[in-house]
């Protein structure tokens, strides 16, 4: 039974993935005044993608074929990580926090190297700029699964989800502090204001998007998708670990709730898309930085 | 005298395979005995009284010396294609200086009191100066192992003054008398204090690793990956023997220092790497980083030995050797790779170099299962000993001790960003050297020869091996830490009480899974591909100098951390070179002094030895 739970979870998680970008983007352009594509609008860009040939510079290697499905893949082994709506995830046994941050990493590091693997200009660029805020960004999200993992003194993730929802709300203020760092990171990690912009193709504002410039047809169908499960992936654990209540025994009530919340938590995102412009890339280790600060302040106040 | 010639001319194959079958004897030997377990004391006494060859084996050493030999036979092989390749004049000289030096480390670990160890301490400098060296001819050798030879006699001055403590308090000089010993406050200070600057010297903490980055990337590769895999451990077995064995008490701060230390030096080497445009500069900054991560783990256990909390600092500990092992492992990898580029390519410039992977398919996988084992993917070596030290940091904030409290985190944090930096300069490393097209026209000439991928490819395989079946290393871990790991066979490791636990089997079944499904995926993909060239805004034929260079690939970084590099690195070179040229000058005044040439002189010499003799043996006849 919890396999199935599990099975079933990670199948939610990626059928839902698409249509939370979908949202993000419907919202943001409603909020602008304009009327926008539908929210499965991505479902039906992943399947035109699907159909379309690939076309592969011819200065490629096989990393270029590998790295999209390991990302893909190695996003996925994260999603077995997750609890979505249930603490019976496929890998709950060996659910810990460092192994997600560093699992995490396998998929950057192989978008990473798809970016310089043409010989392409635009490649490096996205490769060098992706890995330095990564890098800036990991002792946050250190230090948030840090806290948690004292706090509830484990550091396997689906205890941290039943800890987490049996115990009443204890450091109400280091949560809001993390949850804050947590948001700073999300948005660093999938490119998007004020880090990166993901709808121009502009050289400027290029982070994720140069470096799967190269990537096309059923290549980039994987890549978009691996960005779609990507988002989730944040928003899921922001909406788990940090609204613990909206959540019973019943698995039926449990997915409706998932979903309210997973949409919740998409709408600061489109607010915060659509108030700011994104940021000069040198001012970008500014705002690591305060991400940094707040996730020592959730950290200290654990304590405090 | 045909026959003659080509034995002569092929003898050093026959010494290489001859040292490698020793030294996989001595491997087996490890494992066999250290199974047995129990701890022996060899002795040979020499003509001279008072000094006798004292050996003593005990699991700490084992696990050492299988290490060394374990790289070292993989290390000739590799050897073998290396000076064939490069065509050195003296084939039989580099043959023996290398392997002397590897059995001298072998002899260092075994060594049981001052006079044996010091002798070989300083063979093992010594020869691999000699190997620093090699290429004599060319400047920036000259200069680097200059730097190097002062600074590790610097270093094994202070060693020896370490040692004059502990005689002072144990009026012995055997190292199986000093077990255990409780010294007072002043003179643990002292030591430590001697300690950290001796053997800091040789395994390159910050501020004393200024030959390191220097002597690494000169050095023939293959004695690049014996000093950086091999060398700057055994320091670091010493620094365990001191805290762990030798003295029984010590403050909490010394283990706070090297908690520092070690964090300090891990970020200073990853940022240096993260710059470092030459392929083996770049992995001798992160040996840095790696010594750094060896060292977070022994001060957090220095920390939790003081504070008797025997589980924190058995989980600490075994994280340091975990790390020991799989650096070992895979900066040899790293450099033999290295080296297979560089003498093929001529050049260990990035700027210069690219698309490696077309020639070379083989070596460029083998490199880089080395590099994801570098920047700690799961499910290789590196991974699992990164998440003991994670483990052992967090677990290391539960116990209510206020220092430790401040300084935990932070190394933590340092950790974390040092994990993140080591991964761009792993990406810089690989994808500017490995993949796109060559920068400048470079070309394999020949293919990598298969002895080389031998050996690299039996190191790509044992970083898989530990990685995906860590049990068999923690067997032997958890035969020296006090409190054992707990470890279930094939499907987890649990930390104390309760807090983590992973599956590393597991983990990397589903990666290994998700390759193979690779595979199906691809083929189904590439039915439906078409070629063509790199999209470049529609222009065709880009030249290949449009490529990101590295130094743009690193320049945000750089341009980030700019306090760091604009004034730190020059102040060490400034120091050191100005300490080299000194005593550099000051041996050659010395020199024309005692070497003067006026006869009375040396026969003053005479008499005085003769006296001395004399009055030798008198005392000791």
């Amino acid at each position: 039974m919890d396999k199935v739970i599990g099975v079933l979870q990670l199948v939610l998680f990626v059928a839902i993935a698409p249509a939370t970008k979908g949202f993000i983007h419907k919202l943001k352009l409603n909020l602008r005044g304009q009327k926008g594509p539908s929210i499965i609008q991505p479902y039906k860009d992943i399947f035109k993608l699907l159909k379309k040939e690939s076309i592969i510079s011819q200065d490629a290697s096989f990393i270029s074929r590998i790295a999209p499905i390991i990302v893909l893949l190695a996003l996925i082994v994260n999603v077995c990580f997750i609890p979505v709506f249930s603490p019976h995830t496929l890998l709950s046994f060996t659910g810990d926090v460092i192994a997600f941050i560093y699992v995490f990493g396998l998929s950057t590091f192989f978008m990473a190297l798809y970016g310089m693997d043409q010989g392409s200009a635009f490649g490096g660029l996205g490769s060098a700029r992706e890995m330095t805020i990564a890098s800036l960004a990991e002792p946050t999200l250190m230090m948030i699964m840090f806290t948690f993992s004292l706090e509830y003194n484990t550091s396997n993730i689906s205890e941290i989800f039943i800890r987490v929802h049996n115990s009443s709300f204890s450091v109400p203020i280091a949560y809001v502090f993390s949850l804050l760092a947590l948001f700073f990171v999300s948005m660093a990690e999938n490119a998007r204001i004020p880090f990166d912009n993901p709808e121009t193709h502009l050289e400027l504002t290029m982070v994720h998007e140069a470096m799967i410039l190269e990537a096309s047809g059923k290549y980039l169908a994987i890549f978009e998708l691996s960005s779609y499960i990507k988002l989730l992936l944040f928003i899921s654990i922001a909406s788990n670990i940090f609204l613990p209540f909206l959540y019973s025994s019943n698995i039926l009530l449990n997915i409706l709730f998932y979903i309210l919340k997973v949409f919740l938590f998409s709408i600061p995102i489109s607010i915060v898309e659509l108030s700011i412009a994104k940021f000069r890339f040198f001012r970008i280790p500014d705002l690591l930085m305060i991400s940094f600060t707040l996730a020592v302040l959730g950290f200290v106040l654990y304590y405090a | 005298m045909v026959f003659y010639e080509k034995v002569s001319k092929d003898l050093w194959k026959f010494l290489e395979v001859c040292f490698s079958a020793i030294y996989i004897g001595i491997f087996l030997g490890c494992i066999a005995l250290f199974i047995k377990g129990g701890n022996y004391t060899i002795s040979f006494s020499t003509a001279i009284k008072h000094i006798t060859y004292l050996f003593y084996i005990d699991r700490l050493s084992l696990f050492f010396i299988g290490i060394v030999a374990f790289n070292g036979a993989i290390n000739n092989i590799y050897a073998l294609d290396y000076i064939e390749e490069e065509n050195y004049d003296k084939k039989i000289l580099i043959v023996m200086l290398t392997n002397i030096f590897i059995l001298s480390m072998i002899l260092v670990l075994l060594s049981a009191n001052v006079f044996t160890f010091i002798l070989f301490w300083e063979i093992m400098s010594i020869l691999s100066f000699f190997l620093v060296l090699w290429d004599f001819k060319k400047e920036e050798n000259y200069k680097a192992s200059l730097i190097y030879i002062v600074m590790t006699h610097i270093g094994t001055a202070f060693i020896l003054l370490s040692f004059i403590g502990f005689y002072i308090n144990t009026k012995t000089l055997d190292f199986t008398n000093w077990q255990n010993i409780s010294l007072n406050q002043q003179w643990t200070i002292w030591i430590f204090l001697f300690s950290v600057l001796g053997f800091g010297m040789k395994a390159g903490f910050l501020g004393l690793h200024n030959w390191l980055p220097k002597a690494h990337p000169v050095a023939p590769s293959f004695v690049s990956a014996l000093m950086s895999g091999l060398m700057i451990k055994i320091p670091i077995y010493m620094f365990i023997r001191y805290y762990f064995y030798f003295i029984k008490q010590y403050p909490i701060s010394f283990g706070l220092l090297i908690l520092i230390i070690g964090s300090a030096t891990m970020l200073f080497g990853i940022l240096n790497a993260s710059i470092q445009n030459r392929l083996k500069s770049m992995l001798a900054y992160s040996s840095m980083e790696n010594i750094g991560i060896i060292v977070v783990g022994l001060g957090l256990s220095m920390i939790f030995k003081s504070l008797n909390t025997v589980y924190i600092y058995s989980l600490a500990l075994a994280a340091t050797l975990f790390h020991i092992l799989n650096h070992s492992l895979f900066k040899s990898l790293l450099f033999m790779s290295a080296g297979s580029v560089i003498t093929k390519t001529h050049t260990q410039d990035m700027s210069e170099l690219g698309g490696v992977i077309k020639y070379a398919p083989k070596l460029s996988v083998i490199t880089l299962i080395g590099i994801l084992s570098l920047v700690a993917i799961p499910p290789l070596n590196g991974f699992i000993s990164e998440w003991l030290l994670y483990q052992g940091l967090l677990l290391s904030l539960k116990i209510k001790t206020s220092y430790v409290w401040i300084v935990s985190p932070i190394a933590a944090s340092i950790l974390a960003l040092t994990g993140g930096i080591a991964m761009l300069s792993s990406v810089k490393y690989f994808g500017i050297t490995f993949l796109g097209k060559p920068r400048k026209d470079i070309k394999i000439k020949s293919d990598i020869g298969n002895l080389s991928l031998i050996s690299t490819g039996f190191l790509a395989m044992a970083c898989i091996f530990t990685g995906i079946l860590p049990f068999f290393v923690l067997y032997f871990i958890n035969n020296i830490i006090p409190v054992p790991i707990y470890v279930r066979e094939f499907f987890e490791i649990k930390t104390p009480g309760n807090f983590g636990s992973i599956a590393p089997f597991s983990i990397g079944m589903l990666i290994i899974f998700a390759l193979l499904l690779n595979i199906y995926i691809n083929k189904y993909i590439s039915k439906h591909s078409v070629y063509y060239q790199t999209w470049a805004c529609g222009q065709e034929n880009i030249p290949r100098s449009a490529q990101y260079s590295p130094e743009g690939f690193s320049q945000p970084i750089k341009k980030i951390t700019s306090k760091l590099y604009k004034d730190k690195i020059d102040i060490f070179d400034a120091i050191y070179s100005y300490i080299t040229k000194k005593m550099l000058d000051g041996l050659e005044t010395l020199k024309y002094k005692v070497q003067s040439g006026l006869i009375q002189r040396y026969i003053l010499y005479m008499a005085l030895t003769l006296i001395l003799l004399m009055w030798l043996s008198k005392i000791y006849g």
